[in-house]
């Protein structure tokens, strides 16, 4: 337990301090000179993190610089790897194009489109009909061109599976397999001499675009007959949402 | 007495079955517009200018008089196209008794099993619930046990009748269709007896000055266009019964979904009957969940239903609870039942029998007119006709 002695010496000592603190306390107490010496040391000390620091950084960069190349030595590979494989595929595809390939199906003529299969019929008269465009005058090949527009519809409709009766596929042969090729190749066959010469009361070029409008249409027709099961599908759905939902499902 | 709850009758009219068609009433049946009328005529007048200008041993006219032969070829065999699928139609609706025909004889069999006038004797009906209690609350146990039945039944009904709605609507669009086709006919029968009129009027001008050229177009274009006028015509009835026919498959539809319905209303309407009748005779309380649950997507599903049960049910409350004999109001809500089935088996009965007659006539005619198409087709497959005896549009 502290007696008055140790309170006296106690208030004693803080008084000192007091006024130790009142004149300046220890700021004062040292003199200028060595104020100055301990701000060199301090500034000494910050050159050499400086200099250390910029040490470390160099060493980072170097290090990072060499990662960078070896990724790039990496990327660069594979780059390169891939331009050469599309490379290869174009000049596969033009080597394909120019006809290189041994593997190219043999163009179609009239007797093979005859025998052809129906799934491949329309896309074989297309590619034969190709091939006759060049020949045909310009009104036919524009004919042709449309014809051409039709078969992609009649060939989508038979690749998806359009509800194809066996009369309706016969139909479809006979047209596209039988009598497209034999009106074209029947033209050709006359001299280009006489193919805007009257004969039989027309002549053959009239009787060409007359010919190929007539196919035109049916082919049309076949693409609106072939459609007519999914068109009326889908009427045959919407007028009973109407009936179910519009018109209250009871009859009136 | 209070009065027992009664549903307003129902009658369901089978059509009347569809009587031949002859040729000669068959045209007219559709409207052709004026414009449309005034466009073929000038058509025709065209053609027979044209005919008359030509040498009549040129192979010119011969090739004008081709175009005759061939008229209407294309309009015919797409209405003949059709012709197959519209007497496909009412014979399968008269061969496949529907999913709603056996449903509704299973109805029948559960309903007639909860009959109360088997399951609650006479005498428990008299004396009220004390003495023979056990056996009634033992009968309206059993409908317990039946509900989830009932409700299969009842969902079944609703699917049938969804199938019949279905039906109707491909037979609507199959009708839109014939009548797309009748329109294109009805122009070409136009147009022939046009060529009939114009040149029987320019033979008769012809006579005195060339007849020859008289002759000769007497005996080639106006006897083809008078021929084909006989085979567009056959075709036009055949069609024409065939549009009626497909009406009568509809009207048939229309009037069992209309049974299918009532059915389910008074189904439905007996059970809560005897939810009712359970508590006031054996103050049972009768819990039949599924069909609760059933009345709400009954009620959705069929929409004339809701309004009847709601006005229905308030009355069986307040009947079954006043009524001394509760037991009547639930005999009766069978009744109503019962009814309603009656009716839809007289109903399917003669509709049967009007089915099978139109569709015995329309195969006779149909069987004759493919004679005159199969002469259009023959005969149609090598000229081609020009724009100039077509239809508009």
């Amino acid at each position: 337990m502290p007696t008055s002695d140790d309170a006296e010496r106690i208030l004693a000592a803080a008084r000192q301090v007091l006024a130790e603190q009142r004149a300046g306390g220890r700021r004062r107490a040292m003199p200028q000179g060595q104020w100055r010496t301990m701000r060199r040391a301090r500034r000494q000390r910050r050159g050499r993190g400086i200099a250390s620091a910029a040490m470390i950084v160099l060493v980072a960069l170097l290090a990072f610089h060499m990662v960078m190349v070896l990724v790039g030595l990496v990327i660069g590979l594979a780059f390169g790897l891939i331009v050469l494989a599309v490379l290869a595929m174009l000049m596969a595809r033009v080597w394909r194009m120019i006809g290189g390939s041994p593997r190219r199906a043999p163009l179609p003529t009239v007797d093979t489109l005859r025998e052809a299969p129906l799934a491949r019929v329309v896309e074989d008269t297309q590619r034969w009909l190709d091939a006759q465009r060049r020949g045909l005058p310009a009104p036919a090949a524009r004919s042709v061109d449309l014809i051409g527009l039709k078969l992609d519809t009649l060939s989508a409709q038979i690749g998806g599976g359009a509800d194809l009766g066996p009369e309706l596929a016969g139909d479809i042969r006979r047209l596209v397999g039988e009598h497209l090729p034999g009106v074209v190749s029947a033209y050709a066959a006359v001299p280009a001499a006489l193919r805007a010469e009257t004969h039989a009361g027309t002549s053959p070029d009239a009787q060409l675009a007359a010919s190929l409008a007539t196919i035109d249409g049916e082919i049309d027709a076949l693409n609106r007959q072939l459609a007519s099961g999914a068109l009326d599908r889908l009427a045959v759905e919407s007028r009973y949402l109407d009936m179910r939902y519009r018109e209250g499902g009871s009859p009136a | 007495m209070a009065t027992t709850p009664e549903a307003p009758t129902i009658t369901l009219t089978p059509p009347e079955p569809v009587p031949a068609v002859a040729p000669a009433q068959a045209a007219g049946l559709v409207n052709l517009a004026p414009e449309t009328t005034t466009k073929l005529d000038a058509k025709v007048e065209a053609y027979i200018a044209d005919l008359v200008a030509q040498d009549a041993a040129s192979p010119e006219f011969g090739k004008r008089v081709d175009a005759l032969t061939s008229m209407g070829r294309k309009e015919i065999a797409t209405a003949a196209g059709m012709s197959n699928r519209f007497l496909d139609r009412p014979t399968r609706a008269i061969d496949k008794d529907s999913g709603v025909g056996a449903s509704l004889l299973e109805l029948r069999r559960t309903v007639e099993s909860l009959d109360p006038s088997k399951g609650l004797s006479k005498r428990t009906k008299i004396l009220g619930v004390i003495p023979f209690g056990n056996r009634a609350k033992r009968y309206f146990e059993s409908y317990v046990s039946a509900q989830g039945h009932i409700k299969g039944i009842l969902d079944a009904l609703a699917r049938g009748k969804d199938e019949l709605l279905k039906d109707n609507a491909a037979i609507d669009v199959e009708r839109q269709k014939l009548w797309e086709a009748m329109g294109q006919l009805e122009q070409m029968i136009h147009i022939a007896k046009a060529l009939d009129a114009g040149l029987e009027d320019k033979v008769l001008d012809l006579d005195h000055t060339d007849p020859a050229k008289a002759k000769a177009i007497r005996e080639s274009a106006l006897f083809y266009t008078r021929q084909r006028t006989q085979d567009l015509l056959t075709q036009m009835a055949v069609t024409v019964q065939g549009y009626l026919a497909l009406d009568l498959v509809r009207k048939n539809n229309v009037e069992l979904i209309k049974g299918v319905e009532r059915a389910s209303t008074t189904t439905v309407a007996a059970l809560r009957t005897a939810v009712t009748v359970a508590q006031a005779m054996t103050n049972q309380r009768l819990v039949l969940q599924q069909i609760e649950a059933l009345n709400s997507t009954t009620a959705k599903m069929i929409d004339s239903t809701s309004a009847l049960l709601k006005s229905q049910t308030a009355r069986i409350h307040e009947q079954a609870a006043a009524s001394t004999i509760p037991v009547e109001t639930l005999q009766r809500a069978f009744q109503n039942i019962y009814d309603t089935m009656d009716t839809i088996d007289t109903f399917k009965v003669k509709a049967l029998d009007a089915m099978k007659q139109t569709v015995n006539t329309l195969t006779n005619e149909v069987e004759k007119s493919r004679g005159y198409i199969a002469r259009a087709e023959g005969a149609g497959r090598g000229g081609d006709v020009p724009a100039l005896l077509s239809p508009e549009g």
